[in-house]
């Protein structure tokens, strides 16, 4: 009860404190102690505002209206803050930014309440005053609906079995003593013996070692395994082939991809931009790596939410703890949204949904928009969490200019030692600069735009050339647009070109001709300005830098006629030396004195011809046309492209790229303000970092109020801790589910009010306290139950506990399991000796998939290495997972769909993978001697069991009879393969090899 | 072996009359039976919400936002205001006000006794006039096409949501079981390409089956694993005998297993599949009139009409959900009088034949035919003024048959066509009234998923009532 208490009045202190604040921004400083709630305001607003929001507004507007209108409530100040759909109706102290006052007023065509009929003129003036007077109203609404709700709260979750901290449970009495092996099975056999229900058989031998490979490698067993195990008679010769498998690097095959399942994996992004992620399998390799370690399970969860943060001490150490942050850049993100702040939401409401449905059980991405439905997760809670994501960087940009943020994709830091990292950083950053003044050169080679420049231009790609003019963009001043033209000192006489402006109005203009000046050029080029009433000739030195704009020189003032009636003549006529031509600029006088007296203003603090406009090239220490590119001009034209060359020199002598990790960093620590309905652009309070209340996460986030920090340790901790009552349940559940194709709780990603109830309460908490009392070992966890004799129950039929409980809801017996996608394809190629069991590293050949273009689809790897390291294609699947439901990579996926349907039966029938697959079977099997031989060898590695001769003559009639069909002209080898194939194809077709019994 | 013969009867007979699969082996009482077939089977036909006219869907996808200022929508302010731009004649129209207006360059003439004006880009659809149902209030979220599309296809565009087809074979199952009950005809790659078809959290029984895909001709286009490669037809059923002996000795010794019985069923369900199907993509049964109605055999029609005719077949054999893709060709920034008097010579005729033919069959009432894009284009120009950008503020999509009033234009865009004012209908107002159509309630179609009830229109939607016949 305290803890209710606290939080009420913090949350009143928080929002009367936010009420000043606005009402300190709107007026006087000293109106910032106007307490919102005086007496004699109070007084007004039940006297005269009250009133009317309940005649003329709560109909639509209040928690008791039938049907909420815009989302907005008006039951309390703080809800008329926060407003509705439209946004704030109140902001305390300004009445004409309040949208209530706005609404009533009618002023506004779109925005007029009530609907119906105009309050009076002395009403709006009531509501005006009330606002200007800041809106004072009486706390206790707000407050009791606040200590309603918190009470309720705190209620559930003191009432809900999931929210109670798991109780040390007795171990139940039983009436057959002989059967429990250890103490779970007592709680399986007490509650079948309640229900009047009786285990059935052990399974066979054959059958229990078949269950055990499968369940801990994905795998069948072999047959020499198999045979190993039937000849030892011990009694622990079960619990041998246990720890075999536990310590078989397959296991982390196994068990691994039922974590990546939560960790809704993939190789590529997904949703409609679906670029590769090229380093998501580092993460992957984390994950079967920490699970073949048996890392503990806290310490598991801490590095994948916060292994940026861990203390380390070793660098490689440091590179696992970084590589296993992956967990939360791996999500699919909507690359194309335009809205910034909303992806930015996305991603954190994707990280919040996977890590509480993961982790906790908990769905409390549904309390984005509004408070949860079921579960005791406020909105408020949301965003606490929300707060921690938002302060983690998960979003990089590509491709930023200083007028363009960049495209976001996501986060990937290198696996690298300080001094190698800042070696590569340092690197690219000068490899960035020097690619971006490259890629902005090219857009504009000349450094002035003509649309920049003041008066009329015209450039020489306008100009109307006669002769063999040569285009050119090399440069030691600037130039206007893309190029400019010279005559490469040659048809003296022959070559002109005219610049023919379109005038807007007639009058005085100054002329300036634009050309690029060197030492080589003419010093007598011939200008012919014909204007309105004359044509002058002028000579230009091209051996003079320009003066204006560090282009242009300026040939005089002339009077032109409006329209194309003007004309400025260049020619190369009796020139020696090369002749340039770039742009022909007309300025209106009056234009011009302008830029002339600006020109001064400048030149007084500096000359104004050395302000360029490619900044990045300065900065970089270069100088136009400089470098080894000389040599490549014409007659001393240098080239730009020198920037090309530094390129190319720069990366020849680049460090080795470190391996990169998709990872997260801390980003810019702050609070996130609520979203109303969800909507980023729409913010109310801002909210506290810190965990969900419903899980006793008050305490606990007290600790977030660090401005270094975004909580995410904290939260891992948190989350990791004995003390949490879900975590160690959750995870003692999704064990039990994996090994017996059903958890204990049906929901396994739901622990919430809408969770399925526990089978046996008092199971699943003792399962999690053994849990974290052994360390959080998941192989020990494991190992228990698979000792125990509720595993080892066979899958037999018991018609009289089938009519009781024909779920097998209470474990009468063992479930029968079909196999995943992925068990049935590597258990295929395992049989057929085609499986390739080179662990770990990238699923596809190295620069099959550059980062910049989405994929297609999955790329056509012809691969027989385990599933688990196929890539996974976000938005296509290998035909085989799809049939067989794979989980959808997009989501977290604690349990798999298992259906039947035709095209699964399609897929074992006509798929190339199984044709072919029965082929190398079928040629294994022909280079055994004997018929009888071959079907039983097929028999023990697809079943794990001899055929019997009933079996064997069967199969035997099956190939006789294919061997002597088929086509005619097909050889009898051929013909007698075919067969032996499709007799192999059925085996992998069968229930028997779908099936685990 | 064979110990589950029965007398006189052979074993393959049985299994096609024993229906429910090997439901004799099971308890027997009628109720158990229909259980364990819904467990097998869950695309067995269950009961609209509510009876319904509509019994399938034929979705045409324009994909890539036809225009429907060229098209459907007449705006004879936009003939007039031509060139104009649109901050003078709308200040009010955030678009792009300082792009000029550019009016359509097609005519628009009233067709049918209902007088629905339509442009001459689709003078064969016109003649169908009568059968139309314009929603020229069309708006929807998504300014990119991959937004859009997938807004269009699953209701979201920033999650991974079951798609529309998905959801109505969850709801209704479909007819034929022998078939897909949710197919899509030569399907895009992009703009979130299998998700448009995708089951997400829904079971992958209810994901459709991609026929062909965009850009390659239909004439190649097959069921996936829909034929063995080596073997006969009598070599494949021997094996499949042998196949089944060894899962029903399986069986045997399980005693009882409803998903063995399922496996079981579902080879026997693949083998008449494998028979079916391929005849069915086979037009080579189909008359030369039916041929040439379509434009089938005449190059620019040939593709499109092939797709418009599978898709009837589709229809005709009970299939519940197909949806006919035109390819990534709808986005005319650029060439808009080339590339827009292309697309519709392309597709006029084949959807002029499959609502003419439907109609002869006596199909168009019980099969809703739906056309449409991912949104529309905007009424100011682009491209050298022979452009328009996208629009998803406003435009039209129509529907035909199955329960829907004919000859009706529903809502309006405003005067220039930017956006949808008068009668407004959302894309999740479209999904409510496409399952209201098909006799379902769309706030009732619910599954539960991570904690909650999810819908195909979310917390949005609203049947349009007034375009129900």
């Amino acid at each position: 009860m305290t803890v209710t208490r606290v939080k009420v009045i913090n949350l009143i202190a928080g929002w009367i404190l936010s009420g000043c604040l606005c009402i300190g921004a709107a007026v006087a400083a000293s109106a910032a102690d106007l307490p919102a709630a005086t007496s004699d305001g109070i007084d007004f607003f039940e006297k005269k505002i009250r009133p009317v929001l309940i005649e003329r507004c709560y109909k639509c507007h209040s928690t008791e209206a039938e049907k909420l209108k815009g989302g907005l409530l008006l039951d309390s100040r703080d809800s008329m803050m926060q407003g509705g759909d439209g946004g704030p109706a109140l902001v305390p102290g300004q009445p004409e930014k309040s949208r209530l006052i706005q609404a009533v007023r009618y002023t506004d065509q779109e925005l007029q309440m009530p609907p119906k009929e105009k309050l009076s003129a002395a009403q709006i003036a009531d509501l005006e005053t009330w606002v200007r007077m800041g809106a004072p109203a009486p706390v206790s609404n707000e407050a009791q609906k606040i200590a309603k709700a918190t009470a309720l709260n705190s209620q559930i979750s003191a009432s809900h079995w999931a929210f109670r901290p798991p109780k040390n449970p007795q171990i139940p009495q039983v009436k057959d003593p002989t059967w429990p092996k250890q103490p779970m099975d007592n709680f399986i056999l007490a509650e079948l013996e309640e229900r009047k229900l009786k285990p059935v058989s052990t399974a066979s031998e054959r059958s229990l070692i078949r269950r055990a490979t499968f369940d801990l490698t994905g795998l069948p067993p072999t047959p020499e395994a198999i045979d190993a195990f039937l000849n030892d008679s011990s009694l622990s010769a079960f619990a041998k082939v246990v720890d075999r498998l536990l310590g078989s690097r397959h296991f982390g095959e196994r068990w691994g991809r039922h974590w990546l399942d939560l960790a809704r994996y993939a190789d590529s992004n997904g949703l409609e931009i679906n670029l590769p992620y090229s380093n998501a399998w580092r993460y992957r390799d984390y994950v079967v790596a920490s699970l073949n370690q048996d890392k503990s399970f806290d310490q598991f969860i801490r590095e994948q939410l916060a292994g940026d943060l861990l203390p380390y001490s070793t660098d490689a150490e440091r590179f696992e703890r970084l590589t296993a942050t992956g967990f939360l850049v791996l999500g699919p993100k909507a690359l194309a949204e335009p809205n910034q702040a909303k992806l930015t939401m996305d991603v954190a409401d994707e990280q919040i949904d996977v890590t509480t449905r993961a982790l906790l059980g908990l769905t409390a991405s549904c309390a984005r928009c509004h408070d949860h439905k079921y579960d005791p997760i406020p909105t408020r809670d949301y965003y606490a969490l929300a707060g921690i994501f938002k302060s983690t960087a998960t979003l990089s940009r590509v491709g930023a200019t200083p007028q363009n943020p960049g495209a976001p994709r996501w986060m990937e830091r290198p696996l690298a030692t300080a001094d190698k990292a800042k070696e590569i950083e340092e690197y690219s950053t000068k490899l960035n600069t020097l690619v971006e003044a490259l890629r902005v050169s090219r857009e504009n080679p000349g450094g002035i735009l003509s649309t920049k420049l003041p008066g009329i231009v015209v450039d020489n790609t306008a100009a109307q050339l006669s002769g063999r003019w040569k285009t050119a963009i090399a440069s030691t001043n600037l130039f206007v647009d893309k190029d400019y033209v010279h005559d490469a000192n040659s048809d003296k006489g022959k070559m002109s070109a005219r610049f023919v402006p379109n005038l807007p109005h007639t009058g005085p203009y100054e002329v300036l001709v634009s050309y690029t000046s060197h030492p080589n050029r003419a010093t007598n080029v011939p200008v012919t300005i014909q204007s309105l009433n004359a044509t002058n000739r002028v000579l230009l030195d091209e051996r003079r830098p320009p003066t204006f704009k560090n282009a242009f020189i300026s040939v005089g003032t002339y009077e032109f006629q409006a329209g194309t009636n003007g004309a400025v003549v260049i020619s190369n006529e009796k020139t020696k030396g090369f002749v340039a031509i770039d742009a022909v600029d007309f300025i209106p006088i009056d234009e011009w004195k302008l830029e002339m007296s600006l020109m001064e203003q400048v030149s007084m603090k500096g000359p104004a011809s050395s302000v360029g406009p490619i900044p990045n090239l300065t900065e970089l220490g270069f100088k136009t046309g400089e470098g080894g590119a000389m040599q490549g001009g014409v007659g001393g034209f240098v080239t730009m492209t020198g920037l090309e060359d530094k390129i190319y020199d720069l990366s020849t002598n680049a460090p080795p790229p470190a391996p990169m990790a998709m990872a997260v960093q801390e980003g810019t620590i702050e609070n996130c303000r609520i979203n109303l309905r969800g909507d980023p652009e729409k913010l109310g309070d801002e909210v506290p970092r810190g965990f969900l209340t419903v899980v006793g996460g008050t305490n606990a986030s007290s600790s977030l109020t660090k401005q270094t920090s975004s909580g995410r340790l904290e939260l891992a901790n948190w989350i990791a801790s004995p003390d949490n009552a879900l975590t160690a349940r959750v995870a003692a559940n999704r064990i039990w589910l994996h090994l017996f194709g059903k958890g204990l709780v049906d929901t396994p990603d739901n622990f919430g009010l809408l969770s399925d109830k526990p089978t046996h309460p008092e199971l699943l908490d003792y399962l999690a306290m053994l849990l974290v009392q052994e360390g959080w070992s998941f192989k020990k966890m494991i190992r228990t139950i698979m000792l125990s004799s509720t595993y080892q129950m066979s899958c037999e039929h018991d018609s009289k506990a089938y009519a009781k409980d024909p779920d097998n809801r209470y474990l009468w017996r063992m479930n029968r399991r079909r196999l995943e996608s992925e068990a049935i394809r590597d258990a295929v190629l395992m049989v057929t000796g085609q499986l390739d069991l080179t662990p770990g590293g990238p699923p596809l050949p190295a620069n099959s998939a550059p980062m910049s273009n989405p994929m297609m689809g999955i790329p056509q790897v012809a691969s027989n290495r385990r599933s688990i390291y196929l890539p996974v294609v976000r938005t296509d699947m290998l035909d085989m997972f799809q049939v067989f439901d794979f989980a959808d990579p997009h989501t977290l996926s604690g349990k798999r769909h298992v259906t039947t349907a035709a095209t699964q039966a399609l897929f074992m029938m006509n798929s190339e993978f199984i044709q072919e697959q029965s082929r190398k079977w079928a040629e294994n099997l022909l280079s055994l001697q004997d018929d009888a031989q071959r079907v039983d060898r097929a028999y023990l590695l697809a079943f794990g069991r001899p055929a019997t001769s009933d079996e064997i003559d069967r199969a035997l009639r099956f190939t006789e009879k294919l061997g002597g069909a088929g086509r005619a002209e097909s050889t009898t080898e051929k013909r007698r393969l075919i067969a032996w194939q499709s007799f192999c194809q059925a085996l992998l077709a069968s229930t028997d090899f779908r099936f685990v019994d | 072996m064979n110990a589950y013969s029965l007398p006189g009867m052979s074993r393959r007979e049985m299994l096609r009359k024993s229906g429910c699969g090997f439901g004799y082996l099971a308890l027997t009482s009628l109720f158990q039976q229909a259980a364990l077939a819904a467990e097998a089977n869950p695309l067995i036909p269950k009961a609209p919400h509510f009876p319904s006219r509509a019994k399938r869907i034929i979705f045409l996808f324009m994909h890539g936002g036809p225009s429907h200022l060229d098209t459907f929508d007449p705006k004879p302010l936009l003939v007039r205001d031509n060139g104009k731009l649109l901050a003078k004649v709308n200040p009010t129209d955030l678009g792009a006000p300082n792009s000029k207006l550019m009016s359509s360059k097609w005519e628009f003439q009233k067709h049918g006794q209902s007088g629905l004006e339509i442009s001459s880009l689709f003078p064969e659809v016109a003649q169908c006039a009568d059968d139309l149902c314009l929603i020229r209030s069309m708006h929807t979220n998504g300014q990119d096409h991959g937004q859009a599309v997938l807004k269009l296809h699953t209701g979201a565009n920033t999650q991974v949501r079951p798609s529309v087809g998905s959801w109505i074979i969850y709801g209704l199952g479909t007819e034929n079981q022998n078939l897909p009950g949710f197919v899509t005809i030569s399907p895009p790659l992009l703009n979130g390409g299998p998700q448009n078809y995708g089951s997400a959290f829904l079971p992958a029984v209810y994901q459709g089956t991609p026929i062909g895909r965009e850009n390659t001709p239909l004439s190649q286009a097959q069921i996936r694993h829909i034929k063995n490669s080596q073997l006969s037809v009598e070599m494949q059923r021997e094996q499949l005998d042998l196949l089944q002996e060894i899962n029903r000795g399986h069986l045997k010794e399980a005693k009882q297993d409803n998903q063995l019985e399922g496996v079981i069923e579902s080879y026997e369900l693949a083998f008449r599949m494998q028979m079916e199907a391929p005849k069915l993509t086979d037009l080579s049964d189909e008359s030369k009139s039916t041929l040439d109605l379509y434009g089938i055999d005449k190059q620019v029609t040939d593709n499109f009409g092939r797709q418009c005719l599978l898709a009837r077949r589709f229809a005709q054999h009970g299939v519940r959900f197909i949806q006919v893709n035109h390819a990534f060709k709808w986005d005319q920034h650029v060439n808009l009088k080339k590339d827009l008097e292309r697309n519709t010579l392309e597709v006029d005729q084949p959807i002029a034949a499959l609502l003419k033919d439907l109609k002869s069959l006596g199909m168009l009432e019980d099969t809703l035919v739906v056309w449409g894009g991912e949104f529309g284009r905007t009424p100011t120009s682009q491209g050298n003024n022979d452009g328009r950008d996208h629009n998803p503020h406003g435009f039209t999509v129509w529907l035909a048959g199955g329960g829907v009033k004919g000859g009706l234009a529903y809502g309006a865009t405003d005067d220039y066509g930017s956006r949808a004012v008068e009668n407004k209908v959302h894309m999740h107002d479209l999904h409510a009234t496409i399952l209201h159509l098909m006799g379902m309630d769309h706030t009732k179609l619910t599954y539960r998923y991570a904690g909650r009830d999810f819908r195909l229109t979310d917390v949005h939607g609203n049947v349009v009532k007034a375009i129900v016949a």
